[in-house]
């Protein structure tokens, strides 16, 4: 094992403190011997009473206000304690909550049902729009089949007519289209179900629909519009104005 | 909370006797020193109530079984707070530190003649002392006391630049001291 040196400049500056420790202490060693000096020369009846009383006064203030101080002190001391000790409880608390809801939610159909009733996710390029569950099926107007039941716009646009239809347990697309070739496209479905929103640079702004909360995204010529009745969610996607999709929105109907 | 508020009191109480008895011990050493330096009852009479309250405030760096160490800290706050009265009073002329320094030199040549004795520290602490008060002090609060530069420029009423300004002159101070008190020996072949 390697002998460490020692390190010269730290002993100086030691021994340094240490002569400096020396001086002061025969500095308050001639500072005493001064103050003696003085009480020899001087009298000591000279020393008035009045300051006497004068300290009488000051030492029971100064108890009084260090008391008060040391009080005062600990009673902040006290309750910062307790207001940590208490946001820490809050903040376990609310964490294992946390825990435990999303592993319920996830986990559980009917947890998920009750405690997720509208998610939506914006991303860099698209709104992820999600429902809860519960599916109420639909059917559409006279050129749909006769088992088909749902919801279905009674007004549309003079240029589209019914084009297609797709039904699936995931929800239900209707889709007409115009002279130009341009889609509406209706759909309904459970909650839960998932569809993609192009949200890019897209400018979105709340409605109202038929009484029912609902969302327009607006990108260039094409118009989105979602809403749900809290059992079944609805899209409507089209080139049309926004005006005329909150026209064909407000008039869907129900068909057994 | 009740054994808490019993051992706050208790210190209080503590304080209290200890305020007191610091009081009674050196209340006359401080109206002298006072005194001396103002040569007015009136004005020797407002320090001690100036001191006092310092004390009070400082109570925990005043050891009393250290009677050495405990007067000499009074006896600094004593003369600081004379030292502030006078310059309220505008009897006290500042130097500029500039000045100061050039000064020191020439007072430094007047105590040549006291260098034979500085073969002490007792002694270098009194040439110390003989060329600037303050320097002696701040060495003396600074290695002796063992207080912080910030706790001294609080009791002082100086900026914690200024205190450390002032401590690093009184050392160069010092080093000049035993440099010519060595020069001194050489020359006179002593010891």
């Amino acid at each position: 094992m390697k002998k460490q040196e020692p390190n010269n400049a730290f002993i100086n500056e030691k021994l340094d403190e240490a002569f400096l420790f020396s001086i002061g202490q025969e500095h308050a060693s001639n500072v005493v011997k001064y103050v003696e000096s003085l009480s020899e020369n001087q009298n000591e009846a000279l020393y008035p009473t009045s300051l006497d009383d004068w300290f009488d006064d000051f030492i029971n203030k100064y108890e009084y206000k260090k008391d008060s101080q040391v009080h005062v002190q600990n009673i902040h001391k006290v309750m910062k304690k307790f207001t940590r000790d208490f946001f820490r409880r809050v903040a376990i608390v609310l964490i294992s909550i946390i825990v435990v809801t999303s592993l319920l939610s996830l986990g559980s159909d009917a947890f998920r049902t009750n405690i997720m009733d509208l998610f939506i996710k914006t991303t860099q390029k698209f709104s992820e729009v999600s429902h809860d569950d519960s599916i109420q099926n639909a059917d559409f107007i006279v050129e749909l089949p006769d088992n088909w039941s749902g919801y279905y716009p009674t007004v549309l646009p003079s240029d589209y007519e019914f084009e297609k239809l797709l039904d699936s347990s995931a929800g239900k697309y209707l889709v007409f289209i115009n002279d130009m070739k341009e889609e509406l496209v209706f759909i309904q479905g459970p909650q839960g179900m998932k569809v993609l929103v192009d949200s890019e640079d897209a400018v979105s702004y709340a409605v109202d629909v038929n009484g029912l909360e609902g969302m327009i995204y607006e990108k260039l010529d094409l118009v989105t519009l979602l809403w749900n009745d809290n059992s079944t969610c609805f899209y409507l996607i089209g080139d049309v104005d926004k005006e005329t999709i909150l026209k064909i929105a407000s008039s869907m109907k129900y068909k057994k | 909370m009740l054994c808490l508020t019993m051992i706050l009191d208790c210190q209080s109480d503590n304080n209290k006797e200890k305020l007191l008895r610091i009081y009674q011990i050196f209340k006359k050493s401080i109206y002298n020193i006072a005194l001396d330096k103002l040569k007015n009852h009136h004005e020797a009479e407002d320090v001690v109530q100036s001191v006092i309250i310092k004390i009070a405030k400082n109570l925990d760096k005043i050891d009393e079984q250290e009677f050495n160490k405990a007067a000499s800290y009074i006896y600094v706050i004593t003369k600081n707070c004379c030292y502030d009265l006078q310059r309220k009073n505008g009897s006290v002329e500042i130097i500029p530190v500039d000045l100061m320094d050039q000064i020191y030199p020439e007072l430094f040549s007047h105590y040549e003649n006291y260098f034979e004795l500085l073969g002490k520290s007792n002694q270098l602490a009194a040439a110390l002392d003989r060329i600037n008060e303050q320097y002696a002090e701040i060495v003396t609060l600074r290695y002796f006391h063992e207080l912080k530069i910030k706790e001294i420029s609080d009791l002082l009423g100086i900026s914690v630049s200024n205190a450390s300004a002032r401590l690093h002159r009184a050392i160069c101070e010092l080093k000049k001291i035993i440099t010519l008190e060595e020069l001194y020996h050489e020359k006179t072949g002593t010891q």
